[in-house]
């Protein structure tokens, strides 16, 4: 009997687990978007007061911040500073590409920061700060659809851990 | 051969390849510019003589077998040459040009924007030239002797030379000699108003030339504000600017004389006559505001001293001569 106690146990908290682990993918995602666009208004202050280039702007935004967006800004700043001839574009889809897992990104929100890529460094102060808050209130706009969508399915997947790891022990007992 | 890299990392891929076979197989040392405009042969200038550059790297003045330049090498220039930030880069636009790390200037054509009269921007570009700065230390080292006042302070000072005489070059390290001193003579305060970054090439406002221990200067500043900033802020000896001409330069010169501090500067003319004939620099001559006046010319090569005259105009060297440089 002890062996059957012991086993629905395991079943349920590791069912928990995994439906807290699924549901920690919306919170990573609502963190990540948030922080990027907390970057972005660093990044639009940094080119409109300072006139900094975008290589010592995203070193210092990612010095300023932590996570995965901060790591995307410190290689970006670091693939500038190789000069390899990349061009800001390329420097950014490469930095995005190799801390892109760590975002839980859908593609919607991966298409837009890849945007950023476009529009920065290619024209004067003011275009630039238009570009930038364009992609700012897009931004917002997704993080609100995250919020939701975290409020909806966070819950909803601790829950289905939860009863899933119950339902399968008294099944298995 | 950091220098090198420098311009290097300004080009596009493709031009930066040609760039480095061409260097190879040449000489560096002699490449002056590098010319490149759109829909055209890549060219550059070696030791006064322009060529067009083939894909692999060799020098032809056939324009079928030279490297056109193409859009995309435009645009990624640009980018590389502003790196990839153009609003950081936007005065410098307006005045034409943008100077690389290592103090080479880069000029740019192209469409001018326009507002309320004054230049707003460019855009469209489609011409670049990339004008290689090189140190010739020493090369003021006889010219000095004729400037240097004793027992402290230098007579005010007018170069004047055709384009691409050395003038600038002359200037610049009378700025490092004037600065550091030497045997007898005390190193100065020199304040340097470097419009056009020529003079100390200050890339993120360090010069990148040796401009010496005791240089203040003020890059991208206007000739007539910036001599006065100097005056008032940092209490220069000596105050060195590049190509005056315009009333307000005069007026600032002036200023300054009465100020008591020296001033060395450039003019663009081939002697002394052609000197007299520009309306704002006569009445200087007139009143002998300056002491000595430089002529520089090529009969020597590049930045021989054709002739030096004091402020009455009389010569002060009975032949042309030449420094050697370092």
């Amino acid at each position: 009997m002890i062996f059957k106690i012991t086993g629905a146990i395991l079943i349920v908290a590791s069912c928990s687990m995994g439906g807290a682990l699924y549901s920690n993918i919306y919170i990573n995602r609502l963190e990540n978007l948030k922080a990027f666009s907390i970057c972005l208004e660093m990044l639009r202050s940094e080119i409109a007061y300072t006139h900094m280039t975008l290589s010592e702007a995203s070193s210092i935004i990612g010095q300023k911040t932590d996570g995965p967006v901060a790591d995307i800004f410190t290689e970006f700043s670091c693939i500038l500073n190789l000069k390899k001839g990349y061009t800001a574009h390329i420097a950014w889809e490469e930095a995005l590409n190799k801390n892109l897992e760590w975002l839980d990104f859908n593609d919607e929100e991966i298409e837009l920061v890849k945007t950023l890529g476009d529009v920065i460094g290619t024209s004067d102060t003011v275009n630039q700060e238009k570009s930038l808050t364009l992609l700012s209130k897009q931004l917002d706009m997704l993080v609100e659809k995250a919020a939701a969508e975290k409020d909806k399915n966070v819950k909803m997947y601790r829950n289905l851990g939860l009863l899933g790891g119950l339902g399968l022990a008294i099944l298995l007992i | 051969m950091d220098t090198y890299e420098d311009i290097l990392n300004g080009l596009s891929i493709s031009l930066r390849e040609i760039i480095k076979k061409y260097v190879d197989t040449s000489t560096w040392g002699g490449l002056e510019e590098i010319r490149i405009r759109e829909g055209r042969p890549l060219m550059i200038i070696n030791r006064g003589t322009d060529m067009m550059l083939t894909s692999k790297g060799f020098t032809t003045q056939d324009n079928k077998r030279a490297y056109t330049v193409s859009h995309k090498d435009m645009v990624e220039t640009l980018e590389l040459i502003s790196e990839s930030s153009i609003y950081a880069f936007q005065d410098e636009l307006k005045n034409g040009f943008i100077t690389l790390r290592g103090g080479h200037r880069v000029g740019l054509a192209g469409r001018v924007v326009m507002e309320n009269g004054d230049i707003k921007t460019l855009k469209n570009v489609t011409g670049i030239n990339i004008r290689i700065t090189r140190e010739l230390k020493g090369v003021s080292d006889k010219a000095i002797d004729y400037i240097y006042r004793p027992p402290r302070g230098v007579y005010n000072t007018m170069i004047l030379s055709p384009p691409m005489a050395g003038k600038t070059t002359l200037l610049r390290d009378m700025v490092r000699n004037i600065s550091n001193g030497g045997p007898g003579r005390p190193g100065l305060k020199v304040g340097v108003v470097d419009e056009r970054s020529e003079i100390a090439g200050c890339y993120n406002g360090i010069p990148q030339n040796d401009v010496g221990v005791r240089t203040d200067v003020l890059d991208c500043c206007p000739k007539a504000l910036g001599i006065i900033l100097l005056i008032r802020s940092m209490s220069p000896e000596v105050i060195c600017t590049d190509e005056i001409g315009r009333k307000s330069d005069i007026d600032a010169i002036e200023e300054a004389c009465n100020a008591g501090v020296n001033i060395i500067t450039t003019v663009h003319a081939s002697d002394i006559e052609e000197l007299k004939r520009k309306s704002n620099i006569a009445p200087l001559i007139e009143e002998r505001l300056f002491d000595r006046y430089i002529v520089l010319g090529t009969s020597m090569g590049r930045g021989t001293i054709e002739a030096i005259y004091d402020g009455m105009l009389n010569s002060l060297i009975d032949a042309p001569m030449r420094s050697d440089c370092q």
